[in-house]
C-alpha cells in the first residue's frame, strides 16, 4: 500500500494538465477559471467545518476499531505533504466520499462539448475526482482502471470479467479491522474500489448488475463464519458467477444462434462482440461451415479489427472488412442473409443500447428487410428505460477522433516524381559546390535554391495543417463529439437471442422479471 | 405382443377422435407408450421418450403443433421425475398427471369459448380462416349466446393434412344458423373493408407470438393490418412452441419448386405458413387474452420454473 500516494499525486499532475493546457490555448478562459477554484475554494470552506462536525462525531464511534482505511490514509497524507490537511480527518464511509468526489468535480467552461451533451461526465471530471481515494485502492484495481481507461479491455462482458477478477484479489488480501465484521465493512471497502475504477470509464450495466450481486452475496454470509472461511466462499462464488452468467451463457447462446448460421451464408455484424466471436468460430470449427462475413468498423475505436483478426486464423469463412461509411454500398451488392449486432446492455422497453453506429447498422439493415439478430447474456439486462441516446450515454475523449493520423499518402506516381527531384537537386547542389570557382553567382544560385527548398517545405506543412486539428480546442466555433454508445430502437430488431432462449425485443422485461427472481 | 408403433398409435387418436388437436394426440400415444413400455428406470424412460418424440417428429409430415405437445410432455416427465424417491409411485403419478392434462386441453377449447365470447358483438361482420375447432367452438358459443354475427370463411386451398379446409367450416357454420358467406382466397382484400375482425386459428404459436398456421394466414394478417382490423388468433396453451422463425421460410416442410415441366401443375405442398407477430392484435388462450409477447413470457416460465 506504500506505493500508492505517488500514483495519486501523478493522477493530480494529470488533472493540472488539461486546464493549464486551455489557458494557455486562449487567454480569456484564464481568468474564468481562476475565478472558478475560487468559487471552489469558498464552498470547500464551508463544506470542511461541516465536515468537522461530522468528524467529531464519527471519530467517538470509531474509537474503537482503527480503520485501515483511514489508516492508510493517514501514511498518504504524510507523503503528500499538507495539500489535504484537515480534509483527510474525515471518515471514509461512502457517503462521505460520494460527496466530496462531487464536490471536488470541476466544471470547466473550457470544455468543449455540445451543449446537448453538456450533462456527460467527461475524462477530465472524472479524473479529477479521484485523488483522495487513490491510496486505499487495491493494486490490481490500479492496473484495471488504467487498462480500462486506455481501452485495452474493451467490450462490456471483458471489462465485468476483469472486474470481478480483480475483486478476487482485493477479497483475497483483505483484511478485516478489529471491531468491524466482514459483512458490513467488505462492501465498503469494494466501494472504494469501485469509485476508483469508475474514474477510468464508467461502470458498463453488466458490472453494475455484478457489483450488485457480489454485495448481495457478502451481506448474506452468516455472522458466525471465519474471515477466511467467507473469504473462500466468496471468491469460489465469483468464479461460478463468471462461468455461470458469462462463460456458460455464452456457449447456450451459441448453440441457439447457431441455426441462423448455414453454408454460404452471408452475415453481417459490426465491431466486436465476445459472443459473436464464439459465435462464428463455433460455426467455423466444430461444425464445419463456410460462410462469409461482413465486418463493418468504425473510427476511433477499430474494434472490428479485433474480430477480422481472431477469425482469418479460420479456414473455412471469408472476410470483408469495411468501414462503416461504405455500409450503404455493402448491402447493395451483397446478398445479405442475416445481420448479427453484440449489445452493451438491453434497456427494459426493448431498445438495444451498444456500440455507436449499431442502430445505423440495423436501420440500415431493416431497410434492406435483412432480419437483425442480437445476442446478449442475460447479465447485460437493464431495467432502464430511455428513450434516446443523450439522456444516459459515455463520452469519449474528443482527442481520440483527432489523433489518428490522417490521410498522408501521396500517389506513386508523385512520389517518384518528387524523388527525381530532390535528386536533380542534390546533383546540382554538389555541381554548384564542386564549382565554387564560380563565385557570387553560383552562391546567390544556391541561396535561392534554399529559399525555394524553404518555400516548399512551408507548403509542405501548411497542406498538411489542413487535415490537422491536434489544437482544436484553439478554434473557439469548433466542437467536437466522440459519443461512444447509441440506441437501436425495437423496432429493428427481429430477435434477441439469449441463455434462456430467444425472444423478441418487447419480451425483454420477462427476462427481468425471471432474472431477478433467479439470482 | 405387435410392437408398438408410435406413428400409428398417433394416426389412430387423430382418426377415432376428431375433435382432437394434434398435439394432444401426441401426448395421448407418448402416454400410451409408457403404458405399454413400462419402463423400469429412469433413464430408460426419457430414452424411450426421446426416441417416440424424434420418430414422431420426422415421420409426420407437418411437426409443429406436434412437437409442441411432445416437448410439453417432456418437460412435464423431467420436471417431476426427480421429485419421488420410488420409482413405480412415479410412474403412477406420471400417468394420472398425464390424463389430467389431457382433460384440461380437451375443456381448455370450452374456457376459450367463454374468453373469447365478449371479442364478438352484435351486427359483427367476422373474417375467418380456413377450419379451426377452436374458432368453430368460440363461435357456436357466441351463437348460443344469442350473439347476431355474420362470416366471411376463406376456402383456405391448397387444404391442411387432414383434408380439413373452408368448406368443412362454412358447412360447420351454415348448420349452426350463422350466416356465412364462402368465399376464394384472392376475394380476401375485396371484403376486408367490410369486415370488423378477423379471427384465425393456429397449429402452432411462436415464441415471438408470431403465429404458424394455413397457409394463406400471413397475407390476410398483412391485409387486415393495413385495413387497421384487429386480427385475433384463438388458440390452446398447449399450442405454444419454443421455436422462432422469422420468416415464412423458416417453417419447416416448405419446399418450393421451379420447374418447365408442363405436367406438374399447381404447387400443392407448402401448406402452413407463418405470420409474424406485429400483424397479430392478440391472442385468446385458455391463460386468457394475450398480447404476443406474452407469449414468450408463458413459455420462459413454463420452462424455466
Amino acid at each position: 500500500m506504500s506505493e500508492q500516494p505517488p500514483m495519486a499525486e501523478q493522477k493530480k499532475k494529470e488533472k493540472e494538465q488539461p486546464s493549464s493546457g486551455g489557458g494557455s490555448a486562449s487567454s480569456p478562459s484564464v481568468s474564468s477559471d481562476a475565478g472558478g477554484e475560487k468559487q471552489l475554494s469558498n464552498k470547500e470552506l464551508k463544506e470542511l467545518k461541516k465536515r468537522e462536525k461530522a468528524a467529531k462525531r464519527a471519530a467517538a464511534k470509531e474509537a474503537a476499531g482503527i480503520d485501515p482505511a483511514t489508516n492508510a490514509q493517514g501514511k498518504g497524507k504524510e507523503t503528500q505533504g499538507g495539500s489535504g490537511s484537515s480534509k483527510d480527518k474525515t471518515p471514509k464511509t461512502v457517503s462521505h466520499i460520494k460527496k466530496q468526489l462531487n464536490n471536488a468535480k470541476i466544471h470547466d467552461p473550457t470544455m468543449k462539448i455540445p451543449h446537448m451533451f453538456g450533462h456527460l461526465e467527461t475524462r477530465e471530471e472524472r479524473i479529477s475526482s479521484t485523488p483522495k481515494i487513490a491510496s486505499i485502492v487495491h493494486p490490481s484495481i490500479l492496473s484495471l482502471t488504467l487498462k480500462i481507461s486506455t481501452y485495452k479491455i474493451v467490450g462490456s462482458s471483458a471489462r465485468c470479467t476483469a472486474m470481478m477478477e480483480a475483486f478476487k484479489d482485493v477479497i483475497g488480501s483483505y483484511v478485516t479491522p478489529e471491531g468491524a465484521s466482514l459483512q458490513r465493512h467488505l462492501t465498503g471497502h469494494l466501494s472504494h474500489q469501485i469509485e476508483y475504477l469508475k474514474t477510468g470509464r464508467p461502470l458498463s450495466i453488466s458490472m453494475g448488475n455484478a457489483i450488485r450481486w457480489l454485495k448481495q452475496r457478502i451481506s448474506i454470509i452468516p455472522i458466525t463464519t471465519s474471515e477466511e472461511r467467507s473469504k473462500s466462499i466468496l471468491i469460489e462464488e465469483i468464479n461460478q458467477f463468471i462461468m455461470e452468467k458469462i462463460v456458460m451463457a455464452d456457449r447456450v447462446i451459441v448453440e441457439y444462434a447457431e441455426g441462423h448460421i448455414n453454408n454460404n451464408f452471408k452475415i453481417l455484424t459490426y465491431g466486436h462482440s465476445n459472443v459473436l466471436a464464439e459465435l462464428f468460430e463455433f460455426c467455423a470449427v466444430e461444425q464445419n461451415k463456410k460462410f462469409e462475413i461482413y465486418i463493418i468498423d468504425s473510427k476511433p475505436l477499430f474494434e472490428g479489427k479485433k474480430l477480422a483478426k481472431k477469425l482469418s486464423k479460420l479456414e473455412n469463412i471469408k472476410l470483408h472488412y469495411n468501414l462503416i461509411n461504405s455500409l450503404s454500398s455493402v448491402l447493395e451488392k451483397s446478398n445479405i442473409d442475416f445481420c448479427f449486432l453484440g449489445a452493451h446492455s438491453m434497456l427494459s422497453n426493448g431498445r438495444l443500447y451498444s456500440r455507436v453506429g449499431t442502430a445505423l447498422i440495423a436501420m440500415a439493415a431493416k431497410n434492406k428487410s435483412i432480419p437483425v439478430l442480437v445476442c446478449c447474456e442475460s447479465l447485460k439486462f437493464s431495467d432502464k428505460v430511455q428513450l434516446d441516446s443523450v439522456t444516459l450515454n459515455e463520452l469519449g475523449d474528443a482527442d481520440d477522433l483527432i489523433n489518428t493520423k490522417p490521410f498522408n499518402k501521396t500517389g506513386f506516381n508523385l512520389q517518384q516524381y518528387m524523388n527525381t527531384l530532390n535528386n536533380k537537386m542534390l546533383m546540382e547542389k554538389e555541381n554548384s559546390s564542386k564549382g565554387k570557382k564560380g563565385g557570387n553567382n553560383s552562391n546567390k544560385n544556391s541561396k535561392q535554391q534554399q529559399q525555394q527548398q524553404q518555400q516548399q517545405q512551408q507548403e509542405k506543412s501548411k497542406e498538411e495543417d489542413e487535415y490537422d486539428l491536434s489544437n482544436w480546442k484553439s478554434y473557439p466555433s469548433l466542437n467536437i463529439l466522440n459519443i461512444l454508445y447509441d440506441l437501436t430502437p425495437p423496432e429493428y430488431i427481429q430477435k434477441i437471442i439469449t441463455e434462456f432462449g430467444a425472444l423478441p425485443p418487447s419480451s425483454v422485461p420477462v427476462i427481468l422479471r425471471e432474472y431477478k427472481s433467479a439470482t | 405382443m405387435p410392437e408398438f408403433d408410435i406413428k400409428q398409435t398417433y394416426l389412430k387418436f387423430l382418426e377415432d377422435d376428431p375433435e382432437m388437436t394434434m398435439p394432444v394426440a401426441a401426448i395421448e400415444s407418448l402416454l400410451t407408450m409408457l403404458k405399454v413400455k413400462q419402463p423400469s428406470t429412469s433413464s430408460e424412460l426419457i430414452r424411450l421418450l426421446s426416441d417416440a418424440t424424434t420418430e414422431l417428429k420426422v415421420s409426420v409430415k407437418n411437426s409443429v403443433s406436434l412437437s409442441a405437445g411432445c416437448d410439453l410432455f417432456t418437460r412435464f416427465v423431467l420436471r417431476n421425475t426427480h421429485l419421488y424417491s420410488d420409482w413405480e409411485s412415479c410412474k403412477k403419478h406420471l400417468v394420472e398427471n398425464g390424463q389430467l392434462f389431457l382433460s384440461r386441453a380437451k375443456e381448455s377449447r370450452d374456457m376459450i369459448a367463454k374468453i373469447g365470447f365478449h371479442l364478438i358483438k352484435d351486427d359483427d361482420t367476422v373474417l375467418i380462416h380456413s377450419y379451426s375447432r377452436v374458432v368453430l367452438s368460440l363461435l357456436a358459443y357466441s351463437k348460443s349466446k344469442f350473439v347476431r354475427f355474420r362470416v366471411f370463411v376463406t376456402e383456405a386451398r391448397p387444404g391442411s393434412d387432414d383434408g380439413k379446409n373452408g368448406k368443412d367450416m362454412v358447412d360447420a357454420l351454415k348448420s349452426l344458423g350463422i350466416p356465412s358467406c364462402f368465399i376464394h382466397d384472392s376475394q380476401v382484400g375485396f371484403v376486408v373493408n367490410k369486415v370488423d375482425k378477423v379471427f384465425m386459428g393456429a397449429e402452432g404459436v411462436s415464441e415471438s407470438g408470431g403465429i404458424i398456421n394455413h397457409v394463406g394466414s400471413y397475407q390476410i394478417g398483412v391485409l387486415a393490418k393495413n385495413a387497421n382490423k384487429p386480427l385475433y388468433v384463438v388458440s390452446e396453451s398447449h399450442k405454444f412452441v419454443r421455436m422462432f422463425p422469422l420468416s415464412p421460410d423458416d417453417v419447416p416442410g416448405n419446399k418450393l419448386e421451379f420447374t418447365t415441366n408442363p405436367e406438374i401443375g399447381l404447387l400443392e405442398d407448402a401448406n402452413i405458413d407463418f405470420t409474424p407477430h406485429q400483424y397479430i392484435t392478440a391472442l385468446v388462450s385458455d391463460l386468457g387474452v394475450l398480447t404476443p409477447s406474452a407469449v414468450s413470457e408463458e413459455l420462459i416460465k413454463m420452462w424455466y420454473d
